[in-house]
């Protein structure tokens, strides 16, 4: 091989291999665009997630702020002036000058107005469960299911671990996530047991909830809003939520919490 | 076999058979990054690509190189079209975002692979001719690059068949 051809020889070579990594300057190039592109898509995601959450959680703490008003406006306004009419109504009732037909027809009224009380009672009850803020929420959880022991179900509940206080808005949550499970197992279940194993661990709080009923597949159609209704509540407050339905219908939600707790109730 | 036979029967030169390569290759090649392309490419461009390509190729024979002689200017042509659509195909995957990790896809080998035998090779494809008029030691050198290419190429490739093997829906 002469010294030209050993210089074009050179030459081919050399302008092989540089071509050669500039190509694969480009693929890396392509790789690493690509990485950080996925990268900076993730973090967005992660910023609208965190985003809708903290919307989430603002509009149920506003619904839940709202509830209160109106429950304490039942309370003590409705409520103190049936309250007052009841009172009124008795009086006049028992005076000397009414007549027997009269007071009848005043304690009819009187025990007409005792129901409505009530009824107000109970609705300002549960807009504003009070035992849940005094007692905790297994004292709360039994308040909930004792209504559903009349209506002839037999519910259970069971704890396990060492109770403590995980903060209003996840005791909250979790009622009312277990008011709307009981209510659907109610109107849509044809069930007769129900169970509810509430667990506190240092680190989270989890329920399984389950009935012996038609199961998910027949229940959804009905059930579908309240269930989501869940989902968004307990995905405000960090947890999960799953639902399985073959046998009877069980719900599993858990929560975790933002830091280990061991306060006893 | 072939190249054998037909040497058997006194012919000099398996350059025909280099030829039909050449157009095989392309065409299929124009088939694939249609399909790795999708909509972001029209097929209709593809279509006058391939047709054009298949044109000049029987140019060439006709009046050209001819089609005992090694093809002068149609290799560089072929390379070209395919580097295009390789660096093509890397954009797409760059502007549309879909393709979250590229190097587990078909696409993406193949499209390298392409890139860089195709344009390492560039130098060799378009002095061709100056290559062959090489002496022995000379000649052999620089096709000892092109092997290597075509090695790597061919890794690469396989690389590319094991990911559309684990993930079929890959493009």
């Amino acid at each position: 091989m002469g010294p030209e051809e050993s210089d074009i020889v050179l030459i081919f070579t050399v302008s092989a291999t540089l071509i050669v990594l500039l190509a694969i300057a480009v693929v890396l190039f392509v790789l690493i665009y690509q990485k950080r592109m996925v990268d900076r898509d993730v973090e967005l995601q992660k910023l609208k997630n965190k985003r809708q959450h903290e919307l989430l959680r603002a509009t149920i703490q506003g619904a839940e702020r709202e509830r209160k008003r109106l429950a304490q406006e039942l309370h003590d306004g409705v409520g103190s002036q049936f309250s007052g009419l009841q009172l009124t109504l008795a009086y006049r009732a028992h005076h000397p000058e009414t007549s027997a037909d009269q007071a009848a027809f005043l304690d009819e009224a009187c025990a007409m107005i005792g129901e409505g009380l009530e009824g107000i009672r109970r609705v300002s009850h549960n807009l504003l469960p009070s035992t849940l803020e005094e007692f905790g929420l297994i004292q709360a959880l039994q308040d909930c299911i004792a209504p559903v022991q009349k209506a002839g179900f037999t519910p259970a509940l069971e704890v396990k671990g060492t109770p403590f206080r995980p903060g209003t808005q996840v005791e909250l949550g979790l009622l009312r996530a277990m008011q709307e499970l009981l209510n659907n197992t109610i109107k849509h279940a044809n069930a007769t047991q129900v169970h509810i194993c509430l667990t506190f661990d240092p680190y989270s709080i989890s329920i399984r909830y389950s009935d012996n009923g038609v199961g998910l597949s027949q229940k959804l159609p009905h059930s579908g809003i309240g269930l989501m209704n869940i989902q968004s509540r307990v995905g405000a407050l960090g947890g999960t939520v799953s639902f399985e339905g073959s046998q009877g219908f069980v719900a599993k939600i858990n929560v975790p919490l933002q830091a280990p707790n061991s306060s006893v109730s | 076999m072939l190249a054998l036979a037909w040497m058997k029967l006194g012919n000099t030169s398996t350059a025909p058979f280099f030829h039909g390569y050449l157009l095989f290759e392309c065409l299929m090649m124009l088939r694939l990054f249609g399909l790795l392309l999708g909509k972001s490419i029209a097929s209709r461009w593809l279509r006058v690509a391939g047709a054009t390509f298949a044109l000049a190729w029987f140019t060439n024979l006709a009046v050209g190189d001819g089609l005992m002689a090694l093809p002068t200017w149609i290799r560089p042509l072929e390379a070209i079209l395919l580097v295009s659509l390789a660096v093509r195909y890397f954009l797409k995957i760059m502007s549309e975002g879909v393709v979250r990790n590229p190097a587990k896809t078909f696409g993406f080998w193949v499209s390298t692979g392409v890139l860089i035998f195709f344009s390492g090779n560039m130098l060799l494809f378009v002095f061709s001719k100056t290559v062959s008029d090489l002496s022995g030691r000379a000649y052999l050198a620089i096709w000892e690059v092109h092997a290597a290419l075509a090695i790597l190429l061919y890794l690469i490739y396989t690389l590319a068949i094991v990911w559309a093997r684990k993930n079929p829906t890959s493009s």
